[in-house]
């Protein structure tokens, strides 16, 4: 297999830490029937209805029931059916799961892995299409892993799977279908640790993303090139403090000495404050504009097709806000 | 007093000399100081009467145009206090409040154009930031570390050749004959070849003619003078009115070169040119083609006038030839409209009613 999907690559990543470690567990809506995009598609057959379960439409309910597995010695992965309705399972996630290690002095560990759905697609509407990180990594004790290619998106899965402590994987819908270039077997063994990577080279500004609109900003990276205007684009790939370091993009602002942070979610209160503040704190005298952030509009997600355009950070928008950096 | 906008350079440039002292009278048109430009020294005169209160900006120092670089003062003792960050020991009797003070001495600068800048050892109170909101961002201050350290000179002359030779440009060239100023020219050595062919483009070049749809100066057509320095290549502008006769052509133009040589030329002399000219004749140079100004829309090259033949009904006729080449910018102008300005500056010189002098 020269390529793979995202969908895919999450699949295999399951199947693999399942194969290897009988306490993996999955659970979720549909998912013994494949789950709303395929992800898990074909694991009831192979590791059959015990490992692989169905559950009522109750994220809390869902979630409290998989915090209570992992505390039992299980590695639990949740499928929450939209990020949208992580809303619903906060309580278990911020105030048990992320809490136990913490106040059972290491005795006890979560090490449970919710796997859920972020991000526009097609017009999934109000409820069915934000990205709600920020609140996430907010809080100490949940990792957040956003990734944007097929392979770290496997990565992602085996790597949650081995920490002691509750893990968000945010998937795009968008992301599902998106073929990429699959790496070779070694560089997929251990080691793999969720790290910025710089998807592009370029000297003249940086573009820090993440998931889906990573794509946005190579796409405008090459729009910017045909100007003249070269730009680097970095994916954050892990999201919150246990997991984020800034310090290789902190040295690519010290050659750009420009900086736009893109993501999909809500500009204000979004992700692109955390790393433009953590940023400046890095680079400040490396920074020759302020850090631009662009984000989707203060708005619900519309659901006219046209409006849903217009809410997300376009080619364009990323090509302007660099034009503007640079002026 | 601020540093005057200097015709075609665009980056001010670094102080050379004060010639006046903190305190000294200053009366209207004193020379204050002289500047390095990227083109040339140019002496920086003062436009008020009064007395030269305060020099913020010491000698040695790179300054943009626009910027503050001293304070004319209506009295002698009398106190200047903005663009000072805190009063320090001299502190005056009434002392600026210190809020005030803060805020007048505070640049807009990003934090890489401060860290180039203490890098580079240049003063950010002298530069003028081409950033959103005026604010100095770095590359601004590595314009002028450059200009400080490598010359500025030379710097500007690449980057406005570079501009030319972007542009869509042709060249025309057309022998003419000279013979009949053979004899008037050497009954006036003050005046030289180049003399005549400036008063040939000042006649041939009228306003709204194709290569000057626009005057740039009601006092004459402005003539950039390609000029070999020990600084390097220089422009300095001639203004050159269609009636001036040839002795105050060649008057004028002496005082220019003269000016450019020692590095003294004027904000008068550093005009945008409406047409380059340059004469390698002298060097027995027979035809070449010039570059270009940015503003410039044609240059003309004039090589070594010599004895030559013309032939006419069969017949071979010795005389006197000259080459003239026109560097011409597409946009402006197109292959006939450069060829009649040829033939113009041709039948001026082949058949015009002769040179305009100021005596017989």
């Amino acid at each position: 297999m020269a390529d793979w999907t995202y969908a895919e690559a999450l699949r295999e990543g399951l199947r693999d830490a399942m194969a290897e470690d009988p306490r993996v567990i999955v659970l979720g809506e549909d998912v013994a029937y494949g789950g709303p995009f395929g992800v898990t598609r074909g694991l009831k057959e192979a590791f059959g209805s015990e490992r692989v379960r169905n559950t009522p439409i109750s994220e809390a309910a869902v979630v409290g029931f998989a915090t209570g597995a992992a505390l039992a010695g299980y590695r639990p992965v949740v499928e929450v059916m939209f990020m949208d309705f992580l809303t619903l399972t906060l309580d278990m996630l911020v105030n048990q799961a992320a809490k136990y290690r913490y106040l059972a002095q290491d005795r006890l560990r979560v090490p449970l892995v919710v796997r859920t759905q972020a991000g526009v697609l097609q017009s999934a509407g109000a409820h069915h299409s934000q990205s709600f990180e920020s609140w996430l990594v907010h809080v100490p004790g949940i990792s957040v892993l956003a990734p944007s290619t097929a392979g770290d998106a496997y990565q992602a899965i085996r790597w949650a799977l081995r920490q002691p402590d509750p893990v968000v994987v945010m998937e795009h819908k968008a992301l599902y279908g998106r073929r990429t270039v699959r790496e070779p077997a070694e560089d997929v063994a251990a080691g793999w640790a969720p790290r910025a990577t710089r998807r592009r080279a370029g000297q003249d500004a940086t573009v820090v993303s993440y998931s889906a609109m990573v794509y946005t900003a190579l796409e405008a990276a090459e729009r910017l090139a045909r100007e003249g205007v070269e730009v680097e684009v970095w994916d954050l790939v892990g999201l919150s403090d246990s997991v984020m370091d800034l310090g290789l993009v902190a040295e690519a602002v010290q050659r750009t000495h420009r900086v736009l942070v893109v993501h999909e979610a809500v500009r204000t209160g979004g992700f692109g404050a955390e790393v433009a503040a953590r940023l400046q704190e890095l680079a400040f005298d490396g920074l020759d504009a302020p850090i631009e952030r662009l984000g989707a509009k203060a708005s619900p997600v519309p659901f006219s097709p046209p409006l849903e355009k217009a809410y997300l950070p376009s080619v364009e928008d990323v090509c302007q806000a660099v034009r503007d950096l640079m002026a | 007093m601020r540093i005057p906008r200097l015709g075609l350079s665009e980056a001010g440039g670094r102080i050379l000399a004060w010639h006046k002292r903190e305190g000294d009278p200053v009366e209207v048109g004193d020379v204050l100081l002289e500047l390095e430009t990227d083109k040339a020294s140019v002496e920086v005169t003062a436009a008020t009467a009064g007395y030269l209160g305060r020099i913020a900006a010491p000698e040695g120092a790179v300054v943009e145009s626009g910027a503050v670089v001293a304070w004319i003062t209506a009295s002698p003792d009398e106190q200047v206090h903005a663009g000072r960050p805190s009063p320090g020991p001299e502190a005056p009797a009434v002392s600026p409040s210190p809020h005030q003070g803060a805020t007048s001495g505070w640049v807009r600068a990003s934090p890489y154009a401060r860290r180039r800048a203490a890098e580079l050892g240049i003063a950010l109170a002298g530069v003028t930031g081409s950033g959103p909101g005026g604010r100095v961002v770095a590359r601004d201050v590595e314009r002028l570390a450059r200009g400080s350290t490598a010359g500025r000179w030379r710097e500007a002359v690449a980057r406005r050749l570079q501009a030319t030779v972007e542009a869509p440009e042709f060249w025309v060239t057309r022998t003419m004959e000279v013979a009949r100023w053979i004899a008037p020219l050497a009954q006036h050595p003050q005046v030289t070849w180049t003399d005549l062919f400036l008063q040939a483009l000042a006649v041939s070049l009228p306003a709204g003619s194709p290569l000057r749809p626009q005057p740039r100066s009601p006092s004459g057509l402005q003539v950039g003078l390609a000029v070999a320095t020990d600084q390097g290549l220089l422009l300095p502008v001639l203004a050159l009115p269609s009636d001036l006769p040839l002795e105050a052509i060649a008057e004028r133009r002496k005082a220019l070169l003269a000016r450019a040589r020692r590095g003294q030329l004027q904000d008068g002399d550093l005009g945008e040119p409406e047409l380059v000219f340059s004469n390698l004749g002298m060097f027995g140079v027979d035809r070449f083609m010039a570059l270009r100004d940015p503003s410039a829309p044609v240059a003309v090259a004039v090589g070594r006038v010599g004895e030559g033949v013309r032939v006419e009904g069969g017949a071979i006729r010795a005389t006197w030839l000259v080459e003239v080449t026109a560097t011409v910018d597409h946009r402006v102008a197109d292959g006939a409209e450069a060829a009649r300005f040829l033939q113009q500056v041709a039948r001026y010189l082949e058949q015009g009613e002769g040179a305009r002098w100021s005596q017989g």
